[in-house]
Formats: structure tokens, sequence, C-alpha cells
């Protein structure tokens, strides 16, 4: 085995492992998790057997197999990207919403708090 | 008489909202004001409960958008009949409010927006039919210190407004003259509606593409723009070249989504 191939199955099995570490801690959602997982196993592969690299260059015309490997590399980046931007306008979505309630919520709270006579903060007046 | 929700969205306006509540409780004392404190870091909430408004408090700031949303919801729960929205620094006049539901309390229109570059032709209910170009002739009834005080946009503001009006113009197909003004008043129609979805940032061009969707009826009428108070104006310089980016955007891509109604 070359010295090369070595280093790329230890560092597709240490970012295996890192990734099942993260999910065992629950930093990372099970959701999430399992694109990571393939992307670990398809790196570990690729280390294993060379030729599978090469076979894959040829099955799409690209004549080096590394830059096969680039190409995939970048448009997966993109579209995890992509898909974190989405999450996160669905989430900045339901933080307004939860803002809003919780406001309304005080609101009432505050509202009740001064009708049964337990004060609050002042000036505050009701809907006439 | 009909119950009146005048919305004032906030965020660090200590010198000015105090000002603005007490001038719309002079001008309309059978509302109510609410202002949507969007997460001050001074004591802008508490002016304005001195003031006698009810106030709305937003944990932390969450954009123009979504303190004016909450208040659309808060008047959607307690059942007001009609919603103005104003701004909370001053540089609208509490006195034209009245104008502004007009139309809505005679059922004319479901949405009224005052316009800064609308010439008040006779009656202050003036249309959309107003015709183009002339010098803005000066609304009756504004006081000689108000009339110094008038606000007249930066060129750099007047060119992207200008830019808005007329591609809002041609989407809509009714003339659009003052897309950014956020001087609105809603009717129940439109509040519940816009209480169900609203644009969180820079929301105004936003809303008329989404009024337009949803078939309400939009007029807008003239009013005048007085100089701030105090505080500073949120759109700086430096990012109002991709506010414009974003406006356009959400503008373009607002007319091909499906809007529910």
């Amino acid at each position: 085995m070359a010295r090369i191939q070595i280093l790329a199955v230890l560092a597709s099995l240490l970012l295996m492992f890192l990734t099942v570490e993260l999910i065992r801690r629950k930093y990372l959602e099970e959701k999430y998790a399992l694109v990571w997982l393939l992307t670990c196993i398809f790196f570990l592969l690729c280390s294993i057997n060379l030729e599978i690299l090469s076979f894959l260059a040829r099955l799409t015309g690209i004549l080096v197999p590394a830059n096969f490997l680039f190409l995939l590399a970048f448009f997966f980046l993109v579209v995890i990207c992509l898909s974190l931007t989405v999450v996160v306008s669905r989430e900045s979505q339901r933080q307004r919403r939860l803002t809003q309630e919780l406001s309304m919520l005080k609101f009432n709270l505050e509202e009740i708090k001064k009708r049964v006579g337990l004060g609050g903060k002042g000036g505050q007046k009701g809907p006439s | 008489m009909d119950k009146i929700l005048v919305i004032i969205p906030v965020y660090n306006e200590t010198k000015s909202i105090g000002g603005v509540v007490r001038d719309i409780r002079a001008s309309l004392p059978g509302a109510d004001v609410l202002v949507v404190n969007d997460g001050s870091t001074d004591d802008t909430s508490g002016e304005a409960r001195q003031s006698g408004a009810m106030v709305l408090d937003l944990p932390c700031n969450m954009g123009l958008g979504v303190a004016v949303q909450s208040g659309l919801i808060f008047a959607q729960d307690r059942g007001y009949r009609f919603v103005a929205r104003m701004d909370g620094d001053g540089q609208h006049r509490p006195t034209e409010l009245r104008a502004l539901l007009a139309p809505l309390e005679k059922g004319e229109a479901d949405m009224v927006v005052g316009s800064r570059f609308l010439k008040a032709v006779s009656a202050p209910s003036a249309s959309l039919r107003a015709g183009p170009g002339g010098p803005i002739k000066k609304q009756e009834g504004l006081t000689a210190s108000a009339r110094l005080n008038e606000y007249r946009p930066s060129l750099a503001r007047r060119i992207g407004i200008g830019l808005f009006s007329g591609l809002l113009s041609i989407l809509l197909g009714t003339r659009v003259t003052d897309p950014n003004s956020g001087l609105h008043a809603m009717n129940h129609k439109s509040i519940s509606f816009f209480a169900k979805e609203y644009p969180p940032d820079y929301p105004e061009v936003e809303v008329r593409v989404m009024a337009h969707k949803a078939g309400l009826v939009v007029r807008e009428i003239p009013s005048t723009m007085l100089h701030r108070t105090g505080g500073v104006s949120s759109i700086t310089s430096l990012n109002s070249v991709y506010i414009v980016l974003e406006m356009l955007t959400s503008t373009i891509v607002g007319m091909f989504r499906r809007v529910e109604r």
C-alpha cells in the first residue's frame, strides 16, 4: 500500500470517527449526520480501492482522476451550503414567530397582573 | 367609535417616541397606540409607557417587518377594526392619520399608503390619478414650522425610490408613487392577510407586491414627511446597495410567488 493511500484511509477513518462522536454527543442531529456518514464511507472506499476514482473519471470523460474528485467535492460543498442556508432561513422564521408569541404573552401577563393588583411596569394601559 | 390601533415600530428612539405617542393621542383621541419595541438597547420602552402607549417588547432586534407584524397579530387578536402604522422618529405627522383612515372607513380601500410624492390636488383623499410632473404643491394646513422641517430625500434615495416606483407601477399595473412609504393604514381584510405573513426586512416594497397579489385595494394619498427629531436611520450608505438589491429580488420573486388569500 502506498504511503499516500495509508494517509487517505487514516484521514477517512478520522473523519468518520469525528462524525460518529458528534452524533453520540448530540452535537449533530441524525438527519444532518447521515449525509456526512455517507461521505465518509465514499472517501474510505475511494482510498482503499484507487480504481474506483479512475473508473468514475473515465465514465465522466475527465482525464485526471484527481480533477474528478475536485469537481465532486466542489459540487458537494455547494449543495451542503445551500441546504444550510435553507435550514438557517427556516430557523429564523421559527425564531420570529416565537419572539412575537413571547412578546404577546408578556403583554397579556402584565395586563393580568395589573388587573388583579399585582402591579407591573407602570403606564401599561389596557385596550379601551 | 371603531376600534383603531396605531402601530409604531421602534428601535432606540428614546428622544422622539414620547412626543410621537402624545401627538397621536392628541390628534386621534379614540385610538389605542401600540409601540412595538424591537429590542431597543435604551429606554424606549419605558419612555413609551410613560406617554401612555401600550408596549409590546420584542426580546431581541428582529427587524422592522417582524415588529410591524407583531402589531398586526396583536390587532387581530384583540379585534381592532383598523390599523395605522407610523414611524417612531417623528417623521410622519399624526394629523394625517384621519385622512389616512378615511378611505378605509368609507369602504373605498383595503389599504391606504401616505405618499410623499403625490400632489394634494383638492381633497386630501386625492386618488392615484394625480398627474405626473410639475412642482409638488405644499399641502394645505401645514404649519410654518412644519414647512421648514419638511423632509426632502437625498438624490441617492430619490433615485432608489424612482426605480422602485417605476418598477412597481409596471408590475402592478397601477401608478405607485411612493413604494417606500412607511405610513400605512389597513382594514380588517388587510390585517388578517398581513398578520399571517409579512416581509421581515425592508418590507414596504414587498408589501405592495403582496397586497396586489392578494387582490387588496390599495390607495395612495398625499402626505408630508418631516425631518426626524432624533435617532438615526436604519439605512446607511454602506448597506444601501445591498438593500436595494435585496428589495429588487424580493419584488421580482414576489411577483411569482403564490399568495394564500
